[in-house]
């Protein structure tokens, strides 16, 4: 089982951090970039595409990508950096900045102390190079956690060198997988490995028949599938697709392509069309044969304008009434008071409810595609100690006062060591219909401590799940415990 | 293999198939003028879903599922490419529920501190560009005012979905009564079972009876 965790994260790219090594990168910075100016930075990602076909791209105006093709074939990573600046810079990108070390960070931070030079630091002397920088660099590149790094600075260690050097056990033990995380970023290492687009890889969906199908309906029914995510992943990547092809295999492997290509309005229903129409019959070849296989590739993109139509092609006309409607709604009521949702990361519901306003960025949502980026740390969707679905359709900030009471009357406290003092009986809440009542089922608790090693800012939570009433009529809310005081931070309503 | 089981495997939101299937189809008028609610919320509503331009009304009291079924009227609309709004009152929602439930955060517009004497010309608005509004009627609201929201949102197509006490006319009149928790009810400690959600559907000219859906988790079910 837990091999097979292993390779599946393996192969989208993120692993777990136990592996030792430190991959030689190549980092580009262009330091004036506008963050949100991702169709632009397309151009300069094309760029560099023709040096390399892997790349990571950070955010519009940082990319990186490990070397060692690339720096093969132009003789040396010196030679590699000097054709990348050309290359930038007839991108228009005037102030490129090039690094090159072992490691992301060391190749980021090469990167920053280039000028306009690029900065080749030798293979193995990443460590060195990084041993110098302030601890508080961690804070910014690898989004590093501010209290921890402030309290190792107060214990003196100031450099990535000084952490770097600890007992590789002490700040495990004492911080837990971040600590480890950090240790292992400021003696060079790569905590992630970079998630590298692969063009090739990246621009195919398939869905394989058990047992080969004969009707079209059903092969029209897969593609359509196909090809919602694939359009979903393009976007994700800021691409819209202007060329697709599909490829029917069957059951005795023989196939049959057809490609399209569609300039305007390019979306997973004209594709499924498209492929319908293909699949009917007319003076074409069809299939002889069961199909196995349904494939869809994507043949040629073009950078996202911003209008191609959504998975199942949105109609124009009503974004575009949508974004006129949310800007005078902001005009008349405030900016932060149109919204558009997200779930952030969190163990909670309350945590991870966000309310993001119209036209500020959003970091990633449960629906749309992922943004490309490395995960922050305690990111990850299921955090230990989270509260599991179904999740309460309501919450309340701050939480509604409440009182938690076990079956002989006694309010319900939690120890310092996590025990609480009696299963749940009984819920006082003005809020609830009935102000409350017995409690006739729970689950839990969940225990939160967080920022254990900060004490002025260490939280101890306990949290149930009950529900009040009875068989016929139950209220299910979420109660959290903390300083000895009640509250129903969420309803199932 | 069917067509429906494909779909569930090529689509990763199975409860959707039925609405799937529908707007695919050749679109005759009859259906076309249907928002057509997936899963058991559906199947108890008359047609399967609600007629476009008109008037929901849902309520009941907090705890019942009143929310949850706002936001699976919410997840029919974004379903496929379309736009709903939620006039939200007390800020309140929770997003992961949302998600679960089948609703597209990027085309779920949430509109906040509306004032009472702004709350119709909001409405309206929204109305213009939304396919549903899901909103609480604010103190006061007069019979004019709210039949000419209803004129509007007929002439627009839209959905208002009201909670509280609306004083024009309306097509469908949902009451959530409450809920119950199947399972380990009565074993304490133990995971909640599933949820069942008691309401009565009237309108239509159907008179209202008592039905129980199970309230469906899209991503897990």
């Amino acid at each position: 089982m837990s091999a097979e965790r292993t390779e599946r994260t393996g192969r989208t790219g993120r692993t777990d951090d136990s592996a030792d090594s430190a991959v030689r990168t190549c980092c580009l910075v262009c330091p004036s970039w506008p963050e949100d100016d991702a169709t632009g930075f397309e151009r300069v990602v094309r760029a560099v595409e023709n040096i390399t076909p892997r790349l990571a791209v950070e955010r519009p105006g940082l990319l990186f990508f490990p070397t060692r093709g690339p720096s093969r074939y132009f003789g040396g990573d010196v030679a590699l950096a000097v054709t990348l600046i050309e290359v930038v810079t007839s991108a228009e990108v005037l102030d490129a900045r090039v690094g090159i070390a072992d490691g992301v960070l060391g190749a980021r931070l090469a990167a920053i102390s280039a000028s306009p030079h690029p900065v080749v630091i030798d293979e193995g002397g990443s460590a060195a190079f990084l041993a110098g920088w302030p601890l508080h660099t961690l804070v910014r590149l690898a989004h590093a956690d501010t209290e921890m790094v402030g309290l190792l600075e107060r214990l003196g260690l100031h450099t990535l060198g000084a952490v770097g050097a600890l007992d590789c056990r002490s700040l495990a033990t004492r911080f837990g997988p971040e600590g480890r995380r950090l240790q292992r970023l400021c003696q060079g290492f790569d905590v992630a490995p970079m998630e590298l687009s692969v063009p090739t890889a990246e621009l195919v969906e398939e869905l394989a028949f058990e047992p080969a199908v004969e009707q079209a309906e059903a092969m029209v029914f897969a593609a359509r599938g196909l090809a919602e995510r694939l359009f979903d992943r393009l976007r994700a990547r800021g691409q819209a697709c202007v060329g697709a092809s599909m490829t029917l295999e069957d059951d005795e492997g023989t196939s049959l392509c057809a490609s399209w290509r569609w300039e305007q309005d390019f979306t997973p229903r004209v594709l499924a069309e498209l492929v319908r129409r293909r699949l009917e019959p007319g003076d074409h070849e069809l299939p002889t044969r069961p199909v196995a296989v349904v494939r869809l590739r994507a043949e040629e993109l073009a950078p996202l304008s911003g209008r191609q139509g959504d998975l199942w092609g949105v109609d124009y006309a009503d974004l575009a009434r949508v974004e006129r409607l949310a800007a005078s709604l902001q005009g008349l009521l405030g900016f932060s008071s149109v919204l558009l949702g997200e779930v952030g990361p969190g163990r909670t519901p309350l945590e991870r409810t966000r309310w993001i306003p119209w036209g500020e960025p959003r970091g990633h949502d449960g629906t749309g595609p992922r943004v490309r980026r490395p995960p922050r740390p305690g990111e990850t969707p299921s955090l230990p100690g989270g509260i599991p679905p179904p999740s309460p359709a309501r919450v309340f900030d701050p939480p509604l006062p409440a009182d938690l009471l076990d079956a002989g009357g006694r309010p319900i406290a939690v120890s310092a060591r996590g025990e609480p003092t009696g299963a749940p009986g009984h819920l006082r809440c003005r809020a609830l219909p009935g102000d409350g009542g017995s409690i006739t089922a729970w689950e839990g608790p969940w225990l939160h401590d967080l920022r254990w090693w900060q004490p002025s800012s260490r939280r101890r939570r306990a949290w149930w799940r009950v529900i009040v009433g009875d068989e016929t009529h139950g209220i299910a809310c979420l109660v959290a415990i903390e300083h000895g005081r009640a509250g129903v931070e969420a309803i199932h309503d | 293999m069917s067509p429906p089981q494909l779909a569930a495997m090529a689509l990763s939101t199975p409860a959707s198939i039925e609405a799937l299937t529908t707007a695919i189809q050749p679109t005759s008028p009859g259906v076309d003028r249907m928002l057509v609610v997936p899963g058991p919320l559906g199947s108890v509503l008359p047609g399967g879903g609600v007629r476009r331009g008109s008037v929901v009304l849902l309520d009941g009291p907090l705890g019942a599922g009143a929310m949850s079924i706002s936001l699976q009227f919410a997840a029919a609309a974004t379903a496929f490419g379309g736009w709903a709004a939620m006039v939200d009152d007390d800020e309140t929602p929770a997003t992961p529920a949302a998600v679960e439930l089948g609703v597209v955060l990027e085309r779920f517009l949430v509109v906040r501190h509306v004032p009472v004497a702004r709350w119709p010309t909001v409405v309206a608005q929204l109305g213009d560009a939304v396919a549903l509004v899901v909103c609480r009627v604010p103190q006061g609201l007069t019979l004019s005012t709210a039949r000419r929201l209803v004129a509007r949102a007929r002439r627009r197509g839209t959905i208002l979905v009201v909670a509280g006490a609306w004083p024009g006319e309306s097509g469908l009149r949902i009451k959530v009564e409450r809920s119950t928790w199947r399972g380990q009810v009565g074993d304490p400690g133990a995971p909640l079972g599933d949820r069942l959600v008691h309401l009565v559907v009237e309108g239509h000219g159907r008179p209202g009876a008592p039905r129980s859906i199970p309230l469906v988790d899209q991503h897990v079910g």
